[in-house]
């Protein structure tokens, strides 16, 4: 671990990056605790975008695949849809139909009418007929 | 009593007159249309449709599981989203508090979150 002594005596000036080897050999680099603050900031603000962006990317893709899915929800909604209106022109094919057939049936019910009204008179004339006949040929007779 | 004088003439019209009314009353009826072939077609075309239209209620039931299945995948997306902004807002915090941190550092921590930083960079 660095371990840099806390002291405020600064004689590089800021701006200023001085190297030097020491007696270990070692390359020191020398700059203003100031400066050295300032690229720690960047450094880390970097860091932190990094990162953001990342978060901005898996977002993103997070929204793609949103899109996607609304799209196919779409999609299924129209298909629903015209089942829906193909339903709505059988149904009204339906009625259409049974409204022929109701029409054929009041027909068949108007000759039906007809033909028991024929039937009733046909009736009402045998019964007459099977009464004033008798008395009709009995005052001939007579 | 009632004496009638009907030569052979009349009782000829009247039989005749008679033949005519029985012949228009007892004359064959007419067949009454029932309109059966018809009805049918009309039944069997209804019964094709009401078919088709089950067909396509099936149908719609599953377009509507699907769509629910979708929408549940959509929630979840939903939920990740919301928890990538609460990420977005903490680290726009962060990235904002950065420099007031730094800038209160002593050399030590300086050095020290420097070779933190090298650290996590290797």
């Amino acid at each position: 671990m660095p371990i840099a002594l806390p002291t405020i005596s600064q004689t590089i000036s800021k701006g200023e990056i001085k190297t030097t080897v020491n007696d270990e050999g070692d390359t020191l680099v020398i700059m203003n605790l100031e400066d050295a603050k300032f690229i720690l900031s960047d450094l880390l603000q970097y860091e932190v975008t990094d990162s953001l962006l990342n978060v901005y990317i898996e977002r993103d893709s997070l929204n793609t695949e949103k899109i996607i899915l609304k799209d196919e929800i779409i999609e299924k909604l129209n298909l629903q849809n015209s089942n829906c209106d193909e339903m709505v022109s059988n149904l009204e094919k339906i009625i259409s139909n049974k409204d022929s057939e109701i029409v054929l049936k009041d027909d068949i019910i108007k000759q039906q009418k007809k033909e028991i009204r024929k039937q009733k008179f046909l009736k009402f004339l045998g019964l007459a007929g099977s009464v004033i006949l008798p008395i009709v040929t009995l005052l001939v007779l007579i | 009593m009632f004496k009638f004088d009907i030569d052979i003439k009349t009782i000829f019209i009247l039989i005749l007159g008679v033949a005519v009314i029985l012949l228009l009353l007892f004359r064959p009826s007419k067949e009454i249309n029932t309109y059966e072939e018809e009805i049918l077609i009309l039944k069997n075309q209804n019964k094709i449709l009401i078919n088709n239209n089950d067909s396509l209620s099936f149908a719609n039931v599953k377009l509507l599981e699907d769509i629910l299945v979708l929408e549940e995948d959509v929630e979840v997306i939903n939920i990740k989203l919301e928890d990538s902004s609460k990420e977005i807002d903490k680290l726009k915090k962060k990235k904002n508090e950065i420099h007031s941190n730094v800038i209160i550092m002593d050399a030590n921590s300086v050095t020290n979150n420097l070779a933190d930083y090298l650290k996590r960079r290797n």
